[in-house]
């Protein structure tokens, strides 16, 4: 594997001959990847429309910042599956951001727990 | 917890579920005689390893946390490994405190439908993370089980969720 890859691959043959599975699965990625982007993007006003001009407090910034990596995620697994983007460099890349979803994620549900339950 | 939540839990994973069934009706039937080869031997570089036909139940034979997309790894090994035990525990982990939070915060009161649909969702993306490992790391081997229903089938599933989720909790703090 080299430092950077990039590539055309055409997503209507990579899973096999048939144009119709070849679309269908596209869409079905596609769908996956785009509902979570709407799920980040939503958060995003969330957390707009909540605290307004408030400062969020740390333990909802970390627990949501990890729903807008879960997102960046889904978007480079699509770009990964069709090899699109390849290469040391990528793969690093993605493994870094879901292990920093995951660790926010865990964090933030610590911190949830920390703050509302365990200090009241 | 809310008739509704239930509802859209099985409307959803229903929908997901046909989706992947209509995928698989649309596949070509595979010619007469047709085997998988037993080894891929790993590509020099710059070149695309497509995936083999999902003709087997599983490929677990062919998992290897050093190899990845059809490439041997190298140096990221270590990184592999710390990415499956992230999103095979961690994950649980998270979904433990979570629920622990809503428990403690909410107490006798309803937990609102919104965050039942975001716990719902993570614990479905958990189970796709996990067969996202499989399949990334028996690549260009497709097993039935891991790619359709741990992997396919749950992202379709925990993203609707996850939107879902966040969108009525935006309608709740928009009321």
């Amino acid at each position: 594997m080299h430092f950077f890859e990039f590539h055309l691959t055409n997503p209507f043959n990579f899973w096999g001959p048939s144009i119709a599975q070849n679309v269908y699965i596209l869409a079905l990625i596609s769908l996956t990847t785009i509902v979570f982007i709407l799920a980040a993007w939503f958060i995003l006003l969330y957390l707009k429309t909540f605290y307004g001009e408030r400062a969020v407090p740390r333990e909802w910034m970390v627990f949501w910042w990890a729903f807008v990596f879960f997102a960046l995620h889904e978007i480079f697994e699509v770009l990964s599956l069709y090899q699109w983007i390849h290469g040391l460099f990528f793969v690093f890349l993605y493994f870094a951001i879901e292990i920093a979803a995951v660790v926010l994620l865990t964090w933030g549900c610590y911190l949830l727990v920390k703050t509302y339950v365990l200090k009241r | 917890m809310s008739k509704k939540f239930f509802l859209i839990l099985v409307v959803t994973g229903i929908l997901s579920f046909v989706g992947l069934m209509v995928g698989g009706k649309l596949a070509p039937e595979l010619p007469p005689g047709f085997t998988l080869p037993p080894q891929v031997p790993f590509p020099s570089g710059g070149e695309i390893v497509k995936p083999l036909p999902p003709v087997t139940f599983t490929a677990f034979d062919h998992f290897n946390l050093r190899n990845f997309m059809g490439y041997p790894l190298g140096g990221l090994y270590g990184f592999a490994v710390l990415r499956f035990v992230l999103t095979s525990v961690w994950f649980v982990v998270a979904v433990f405190f979570l629920l622990r939070y809503l428990k403690g915060f909410y107490g006798s009161r309803q937990i609102p439908l919104s965050w039942l649909l975001i716990v719902a969702s993570l614990i479905v993306t958990n189970i796709a993370e996990i067969g996202e490992n499989f399949t990334f790391h028996e690549w260009p081997y497709l097993g039935i089980l891991e790619h359709n229903f741990l992997l396919i089938l749950p992202h379709l599933w925990g993203g609707i969720l996850m939107f879902l989720g966040t969108w009525f909790l935006l309608k709740e703090v928009r009321r």
